[in-house]
C-alpha cells in the first residue's frame, strides 16, 4: 500500500520547504531505517522535553517517547505531508499524551510508604501534604522556584497543560497547536488565556521571583 | 491593586497580545488599551511574569542511547512482523554455513531448497510432529541452547529490564493434534505458508544433531514458566533481530565464533561498539581526543551513567506498569484499607502458614503487598461465619496435629480419611472433626474448636455483637444466641445468621478485593522487572 511522491503535489511542495518531510517521505515509501533514524535523533529532545514537561518524569517521558516514534512508523504509510513534520509528530504525541495524562488521574496512588500512621501507611497525597509545611529557603529558591511552577503546571487541565507547553517550549503558534490538538484557533487562544490566568493566580506570590525577595506566603 | 475585575474576554485578548497573535490593527488597539488603564497593565504584567516564571523548570537530562534503543524496538515490533517472516531477514548461508561448519553439500542443497521451496503437505508427519519448532526456526537457530537464551537475556544484552506487562497466555500444546490444527490454519495464509515452506527446507537440510539440539532448545523452553519462557522468546527474538541488521563483517565474525562464551564475547564486543557509535557527538569527541589511559576512565563513567539511567528507566517502568494494574482498584480508599487490615489481622494471618506469613510481613506496604495479599488469600475468603481462632490458639485449627490433645485423644489415629481429606482448609477441617465425632457418637469438647462465645471472638466481632447485634434482637433471638453458647460451629453460625438478618457486616469475613476480578488476576500474575544487575 505504498503511496508515491507525485512531483507538483503537496508532497514535492512540502518537500522543498521542509526536510523533516523529505525523510519521512523516505520512510514512508521506502521503510529507510536510516532516514527514520535520523528523524527521531533530531526531535528526540524536543519530544522528551515536551514529554517531561506533561508527565513531569523523565523516564516515563523517555519511554512515552518511544512510543510515540515506534506509532510514527507504524502509521507512516497513511502520512499525507500537508503540515510541517512536528505538527504531525506532536499530533500523535499529544493523543498518546492525553491517554497517559487520563490513565495516571484515573489510577489511584499506590507507593505507599510504610509507616504506623494507618493500616498501610498514608496515602502519597497525605504525605505531601504533610511535607509542604516547609517554606522554602534562600538556599534552595531556585530549585524551590522550581518546584512551585511545576506544581502550577500540574493545576492545569490536561489541555491546557499540553497547550501551554506547546506555545512555551516549543513556541507554536495557535494555528499549529489548533492543528496538533485538533481544536480551533479560537478555542487555543480561550484555552491559554485560561491556562495564563490560572499560573497568574497560582504564581502570584512569585511572580517578582528572581530579582525580588521570597514570599512568606505559601502558594494555594 | 485596584479591585477592577478583569473580563474573560479582555484576559484573551490580552494572552493574545503577549502571544504576538493579534493582527497590526487590534495590537495597536490593545497597547491603547494599556496605556490608558492601570489595571489592565497589572494584569498584563502580572500574566507575562508568571509566563517567564516557566523558563524556571529545569531541562532535562537526556539519556544517550535513545536513539538506538529505539531503532532496536523498532526493529522487533515492526521489522519482523511475523515469526515465519522473520526468517527473511536471516542470510542463511552465513548462518548455516559457518555457525555449524556444515559439509558444502548440505549448504548447498538448504540454500537451494530455501530459494525454490517445495511444496508442502497437511499431512507431512515430519512437519506436524517439528511444526512448532520450524515455525520459529529464525529464532530457534541463532540461539541453540536454552543457556545461551538465558545468557541474551541480559539488560546489557538483549533482556528488557522492564518488560511489557502482559497476560501470558497459556501455550499451546504441542501434540499432533494441535499442530495438525495449526499447520492446516497457517497453509491458508499464502504468505505464512511460503515462510514455513522455507523454514521447512531449511530445517531438512540441518543433520540430525543440529536439528535434536532445537528440538531440545524448544523442549526445554516450554518447560520454564510461562514468565521465564516470553522473556526468553523476547530476547531471542531481538537477537536475531539484532544479527539480521548486522554489516556482513560483524555478523561472520559472530558466526564464527563457537556458541557460548566465545561467540557472547564476539557479541558484547560489536553492542559495546555499537553504544559507543550512539554516545552524543561531544561524549564521541571527549573519547577521540583522550590519551587511552583517560579514555577507559571516561568510557566507565559513561557506561556507569548509562547503567544507572536503565535501573532509574527500569525502576519508573516498574512503578508504571504496577500503578497502571492497580488502576481502577479502590487500594488508595483508607476505608478499603482499614477492611483489609482487619481481615489480615484477624481472619487472614490465623490462617497462613508460618512461612506465608513471614513473607507477608517482609513485603513491603505498596503494590506488592496487594499483589501478595490476593496471592495468599485466593481460596480462603469469604468465611462462612467469623473466626477463625479457637481460644488459647493463635492459629485457626487446620491439621491433625493442631488438635486439642482432649479431641485427639478420642479420635482413632490414624486419622479417618473423613477427616485427613480436609487437611489444610478452615472450616472445612474442624467441621469434618464435629461431623465424624458426631456420627460415630463419639463426644468431643466442640469449644475448642473456634470461639463460641463473644469474648472469644476477634475484637471487632465482639464490638459488633456487643455494640450492634445484641441491641437489635429480640427476646427469641437472644435465646437462640445463648443456646448456641459453648458450641462449635453453632456459636459462630448463628452470629453470622443474626446480623445478616439485621443487615449487619461482620468484619474479618470477606476479604474486600473489590474491583474487577481480571484485575485482581493481573496483579496476582505480574512479576516485577528484575534489578538493574547483570
Amino acid at each position: 500500500m505504498s503511496q508515491s511522491v507525485h512531483p507538483g503535489n503537496t508532497s514535492a511542495i512540502m518537500m522543498a520547504r521542509d526536510d523533516d518531510v523529505r525523510l519521512m517521505l523516505l520512510v514512508r515509501d521506502k521503510d529507510d531505517s536510516v532516514a527514520f533514524s535520523e528523524l527521531v535523533d533530531r526531535y528526540r529532545a524536543r519530544l522528551i522535553g515536551i514529554l517531561n514537561h506533561l508527565l513531569n518524569s523523565i523516564e516515563e517521558a523517555e519511554d512515552l517517547a518511544q512510543e510515540v516514534f515506534l506509532r510514527v512508523y507504524r502509521t507512516r504509510k497513511t502520512y499525507h505531508p500537508k503540515a510541517k513534520f512536528a505538527t504531525w509528530l506532536f499530533t500523535i504525541a499529544n493523543n498518546l499524551a492525553l491517554n497517559a495524562m487520563r490513565r495516571r488521574r484515573r489510577k489511584p496512588s499506590v507507593s505507599l510508604p510504610a509507616n504506623d500512621s494507618g493500616p498501610l501507611g498514608p496515602r502519597p497525597a497525605e504525605q505531601m501534604a504533610a511535607d509542604s509545611g516547609e517554606l522554602p529557603t534562600r538556599q534552595i529558591a531556585k530549585k524551590e522556584l522550581a518546584a512551585v511552577v511545576r506544581q502550577a503546571i500540574e493545576g492545569l487541565n490536561e489541555r491546557q497543560k499540553l497547550a501551554v507547553v506547546l506555545n512555551k517550549f516549543e513556541e507554536m503558534n495557535y494555528a499549529e497547536i489548533a492543528d496538533v490538538m485538533g481544536l480551533t484557533t479560537k478555542a487555543v487562544k480561550s484555552l491559554l488565556s485560561r491556562a495564563r490566568a490560572k499560573l497568574k493566580e497560582d504564581l502570584e506570590n512569585y511572580i517578582h521571583m528572581p530579582s525580588g525577595p521570597i514570599p512568606i506566603a505559601k502558594p494555594s | 491593586m485596584s479591585d477592577r475585575v478583569i473580563t474573560e474576554a479582555e484576559r484573551e485578548e490580552l494572552t493574545a497580545y503577549l502571544d504576538g497573535e493579534t493582527d497590526p490593527a487590534m495590537r495597536a488597539q490593545i497597547e491603547a488599551k494599556l496605556s490608558r488603564d492601570p489595571a489592565l497593565r497589572a494584569e498584563a504584567d502580572a500574566m507575562k511574569r508568571a509566563w517567564e516564571l516557566l523558563d524556571q523548570l529545569p531541562k532535562p537530562k537526556l539519556s544517550t542511547d535513545f536513539t538506538h534503543r529505539t531503532m532496536n524496538r523498532l526493529t522487533v515490533v515492526t521489522a519482523i512482523p511475523t515469526t515465519t517472516q522473520r526468517l527473511r531477514n536471516v542470510p542463511w548461508p552465513a548462518v548455516f554455513g559457518v555457525a555449524l561448519a556444515l559439509p558444502l553439500g548440505w549448504l548447498a542443497a538448504g540454500w537451494l531448497q530455501h530459494r525454490s521451496p517445495a511444496s508442502l503437505q497437511a499431512d507431512d508427519p515430519a512437519l506436524i510432529r517439528d511444526f512448532r519448532l520450524i515455525e520459529e526456526l529464525s529464532l530457534y537457530y541463532p540461539t541453540e541452547s536454552v543457556e545461551y537464551a538465558k545468557a541474551l537475556d541480559k539488560p546489557d544484552r538483549f533482556g528488557d529490564a522492564a518488560p511489557a506487562v502482559t497476560t501470558v497466555a497459556a501455550d499451546p500444546p504441542s501434540d499432533e493434534t494441535s499442530n495438525r490444527k495449526h499447520l492446516e490454519t497457517l497453509l491458508k495464509d499464502p504468505e505464512r505458508s511460503d515462510d514455513l515452506k522455507r523454514n521447512y527446507a531449511a530445517f531438512k537440510a540441518l543433520p540430525e544433531d543440529a536439528r535434536d539440539r532445537l528440538r531440545q532448545l524448544d523442549q526445554g523452553l516450554h518447560q520454564l514458566d510461562d514468565h521465564q519462557h516470553v522473556r526468553l522468546h523476547d530476547a531471542m527474538e531481538r537477537y536475531a533481530a539484532w544479527l539480521a541488521r548486522l554489516p556482513k563483517s560483524d555478523r561472520a565474525r559472530i558466526d564464527a565464533a563457537p556458541i557460548g562464551p566465545d561467540r557472547l564475547n564476539v557479541v558484547d564486543e560489536v553492542l559495546d561498539r555499537q553504544w559507543q557509535e550512539s554516545l552524543p557527538k561531544a561524549d564521541r569527541d571527549r573519547l577521540s581526543q583522550a590519551n587511552p589511559d583517560d579514555r577507559a576512565k571516561i568510557l566507565t563513567e559513561l557506561r556507569k551513567a548509562e547503567k544507572d539511567r536503565r535501573g532509574l528507566r527500569t525502576e519508573a517502568h516498574r512503578v508504571a506498569v504496577e500503578e497502571s494494574l492497580m488502576s481502577g482498584l479502590p487500594v488508595g480508599q483508607n476505608e478499603f484499607r482499614e477492611r483489609i487490615q482487619v481481615c489480615v489481622d484477624e481472619s487472614l494471618r490465623p490462617m497462613l502458614t508460618e512461612k506465608e506469613e513471614a513473607r507477608l510481613n517482609e513485603t513491603p506496604k505498596s503494590f506488592r503487598y496487594f499483589a501478595t495479599l490476593a496471592e495468599l488469600s485466593e481460596g480462603k475468603f469469604p468465611l462462612p461465619f467469623p473466626g477463625p481462632v479457637a481460644p488459647g490458639q493463635t492459629k485457626a485449627i487446620r491439621h491433625w496435629k493442631d488438635l486439642p490433645p482432649q479431641i485427639a485423644q478420642k479420635l482413632p489415629n490414624p486419622p479417618p480419611d473423613a477427616i485427613t481429606k480436609e487437611e489444610g482448609k478452615w472450616p472445612a477441617f474442624p467441621q469434618a472433626v464435629v461431623d465424624f465425632a458426631r456420627t460415630n457418637k463419639i463426644e468431643i469438647p466442640t469449644n475448642l474448636l473456634g470461639p463460641t462465645k463473644a469474648e472469644e471472638m476477634p475484637p471487632t466481632v465482639q464490638k459488633l455483637i456487643k455494640d450492634e447485634l445484641l441491641p437489635k434482637l429480640n427476646d427469641n433471638e437472644r435465646r437462640q444466641l445463648a443456646a448456641a453458647e459453648g458450641k462449635w460451629p453453632q456459636y459462630p453460625k448463628r452470629v453470622k445468621e443474626l446480623s445478616d438478618k439485621h443487615r449487619l457486616r461482620v468484619p474479618g469475613v470477606v476479604l474486600v478485593l473489590p474491583g474487577e476480578r481480571n484485575a485482581w488476576q493481573r496483579v496476582r500474575d505480574y512479576k516485577p522487572p528484575r534489578s538493574n544487575s547483570n
